[in-house]
């Protein structure tokens, strides 16, 4: 079974596509069908090639048509403008001027006078899908020791297959010396950009590569350029540009092998970089940063908004000025160092309660609310080499299973929470404490409270256990002996035998009111009852049967009636 | 005007209460994007001065923007993508060169930095996980899943196609003031879609 799906599956394919082979229509005789039909698009260039076997032949012209496919209605099928009863094998239809992201259907046939070819349909396609990124085209300034290189995205300017992608072509550049075989490879260059630290007086070939990497789109190279970088400038750029962040502090070093020399140090807004405009004119001087004779700079007042910037630095001898030094890139969420955390140390119980402070959390912009920081605590006893190591998210940790009246000492650091860097700051100072023996003592004091107070109560309770015990075997309950409960599983009679102590106090009652009546002289009817119940009190009562108890009762009874008289 | 106001205040809320952190690089990329459309959106409000004019009703344009816009199997690849396809392609809509006078350039450019910085991250994490995805591809040859790039393709394309009709209507309108306007509203749609987008990477 599995074996037939997919062969059926094939033969329904190849009779959709031969379908179209077979001649339909009356009129159609030999002509034959444009075979191996392809699109091409390069940037905004639409190319539709064919195959055609027969002699070249100026009678027979090929026509090309295309439906716009949406989904619920069917349109109409429309001349694809440049490929109407074209002679060759192939046309360019470009100025059909088609929506590049929607889908669309193309077929041929090929035509001779009233003759006409069945359809060749071609699969449905969107045309930026398929669409292939050109050759860009290239300019090359040279400048002292650098190249300055000016990227035309491809496709020409009026071109909509990119519009909204030519912000984001990234470029690929290949560069070797013209005497030399040894190329190199940079692979994001923008389309205003400088390649640095190469030879003066050196000619440098190069050819770039536009590129799309989230559409997984490479594109061609272009062709080969030349330049001669020119002699070196009397005045060095600065080197070794760095940033040194820390924090919220960014400063800007550089290296200089001349003294007394003046520094301007200028920025640009990293997105102009993604323009295809000129930036030039964009750059701004770092206010506290013109004319400087240091060789570093504080630019954190310019720089407000969180993002990526570009920082360049240019010496000045007052008569002479160099060239720019290399652009510096300087992202401000990704930070060069970290200040070291803060820590305090408080002792609680048998535990530390350990409270770790942020990199200079006290600044006005939290340095934990902007980065996410990981904290790193090590502690040790004060006289023991051993340590041990705790990472933590959080800023209050307790550690505890210590050592009682012993001193512990402990530091902390800081990581950004970026394991590939693996940036931390330096250690925080060592705080040393000593676990209080009083609060210790006061814990165990509550626990052994705790542990009498338990032991009170139990013993409370096996004691009163025992006392039942002892009272059960001195003076058992009224529980009838079980040959008893057999004969009586008459339910009322059973309740009567085991009678309740209110019977008996009403007995009692009852005895006074005979005593009262005996002195009125009346007789003792009540007084039977009572001395029933008196027979069970005794307890005596419950080893006789029924008949016996009853015929004492009626002896006593007897004595009763006859006593007072 | 006012609905979209009540709609954002829970987002607003939401955002205030978001402190936790996932784990850039790419892992914590939530923690870097996080700010961006919230931002985007004050400063959207902030750009001119007073309410929505009035006489711009007229203009009014429906840009058709629906859910549909955005990947249904949500995957955190397609969620990153559509962040990076949104945020470019807003970005490319403040970099276009005739932005009304009136607009302050100042909060324009601050939208501009945020946007360029978050699609260097996505762009950056993205490659990343490609490279990532051609090591695993190429671990499992026989294995070949291609079929979720061509999904993203069409998704996008939809995503495309809005702002394609968003570029048309401006050019149409020959980037008047109130056409700027509208545009305006729309983006600050954008933003909250975005913001949507992001709380995903959480």
């Amino acid at each position: 079974m599995l074996s037939i799906t997919p062969a059926a599956v094939l033969v329904l394919l190849v009779a959709s596509a031969e379908l179209s082979l077979f001649p339909i229509a009356a009129g159609e005789k030999n002509l034959k069908t444009p075979q191996n039909v392809t699109v091409e698009i390069v940037d905004h260039n639409f190319i539709l090639k064919w195959n055609w076997d027969n002699e070249p032949n100026s009678n027979t012209t090929f026509s090309a048509y295309y439906q716009k496919v949406k989904s619920g209605n069917m349109n109409n099928w429309v001349e694809l403008i440049g490929c109407h009863k074209v002679t060759g094998t192939k046309c360019d239809f470009t100025s059909t001027n088609l929506n590049v992201f929607e889908k669309i259907k193309v077929r041929i046939r090929s035509e001779k006078g009233q003759e006409t070819s069945p359809w060749y349909d071609i699969t449905p396609f969107v045309p930026f899908q398929i669409a292939q990124i050109g050759p860009p085209e290239v300019q090359l300034e040279a400048e002292d020791k650098s190249i300055i290189i000016n990227i035309s995205p491809p496709g020409t300017s009026n071109s909509n297959m990119w519009a909204t992608d030519n912000q984001r072509f990234t470029y690929s550049l290949v560069i070797w010396k013209n005497s030399s075989s040894i190329k190199e490879t940079h692979h994001t260059v923008y389309s205003r950009d400088k390649i640095n630290d190469l030879t003066p007086e050196t000619t440098y070939c190069l050819k770039v590569q536009a590129r799309l990497p989230i559409l997984r789109k490479n594109g061609s190279y272009s062709p080969v350029f030349c330049i001669n970088t020119t002699a070196e400038h009397k005045l060095p750029r600065p080197e070794n540009v760095e940033v040194d962040a820390v924090n919220n502090n960014y400063v800007l070093k550089w290296n200089y092998p001349y003294e007394n020399m003046n520094f301007e140090v200028q920025y640009l807004l990293g997105f102009y970089k993604r323009i295809l405009s000129d930036y030039s004119d964009k750059w701004k001087v770092i206010s506290g940063c013109k004319n400087i004779t240091s060789k570093h700079c504080d630019f954190s007042k310019d720089i407000t908004t969180d993002g990526i910037y570009y920082l360049r630095v240019q010496a000045s001898n007052g008569s002479i000025t160099s060239f720019w030094s290399t652009e510096k890139k300087f992202d401000t969420m990704i930070k060069t160092n970290i200040a070291p955390p803060s820590i305090k140390v408080i002792p609680s119980g048998d535990s530390f309660s350990i409270y770790i402070s942020a990199p200079e959390e006290s600044e006005k912009k939290l340095m934990s609310q902007n980065y996410p920081l990981i904290y790193e605590v090590i502690y040790w006893e004060n006289n023991s080499n051993i340590e041990n190591k705790l990472r933590v998210k959080q800023k209050l940790l307790k550690v505890s299973d210590l050592q009682p009246l012993t001193t512990y000492c402990f530091k902390a650091k800081a990581f950004l929470q970026d394991n590939k860097s693996n940036k931390s700051s330096q250690f925080s100072d060592v705080v040393c404490s000593k676990m209080t023996p009083g609060k210790l003592a006061v814990s165990w004091i509550i626990v052994i409270c705790i542990v009498c107070l338990m032991m009170l109560v139990l013993v409370f309770y096996c004691s009163k256990v025992l006392l039942k015990q002892v009272k059960h075997i001195f003076s058992p309950s009224w529980k009838p002996p079980s040959s008893m409960s057999e004969r009586f599983s008459d339910q009322p009679l059973k309740n009567l035998l085991v009678a309740s102590e209110e019977q008996t106090e009403s007995c009692i009652i009852e005895e006074t009111n005979i005593v009262m009546l005996e002195e009125t002289d009346q007789n003792g009817k009540s007084d039977v009852i009572c001395s029933k119940q008196d027979n069970q009190d005794s307890g005596n009562f419950s080893n006789k049967d029924e008949t016996s108890s009853s015929s004492k009762v009626t002896e006593e009874a007897l004595q009763l009636e006859t006593m007072p008289q | 005007m006012l609905n979209i106001q009540q709609c954002l205040i829970p987002a607003y809320l939401l955002f205030l209460l978001v402190t936790s952190i996932s784990s850039l690089d790419c892992d914590s990329l939530y923690f870097y994007l996080r700010n961006v459309s919230l931002d985007g959106m004050i400063l959207l409000r902030k750009m001119s001065k007073g309410e929505f004019p009035l006489q711009c009703l007229k203009t009014r344009m429906d840009f058709e923007f629906s859910q549909e816009l955005l990947p249904p199997n949500q995957s955190l690849t397609d969620v990153k993508i559509a962040i990076y396809e949104m945020s470019q392609q807003i970005f490319n809509i403040f970099s276009q060169n005739y932005l009304p006078l009136t607009w302050e350039e100042e909060n324009v450019q601050k939208i501009q930095i945020k946007l360029d910085h978050q699609s260097e991250y996505l762009q950056r994490c993205l490659e990343e996980d490609e490279k990532e995805k051609e090591v695993l591809e190429k671990e499992d040859e026989d294995e070949i899943s291609y079929s979720g790039l061509t999904v993203l393709q069409l998704n996008n394309l939809e995503l495309r196609k809005y702002f394609k009709r968003i570029g048309s209507f401006l050019k149409e309108k020959e980037y008047s003031h109130c056409a700027w306007e509208i545009v305006r509203l729309e983006m600050r749609r954008c933003f909250y879609t975005l913001q949507k987008l992001i709380s995903q990477l959480k």
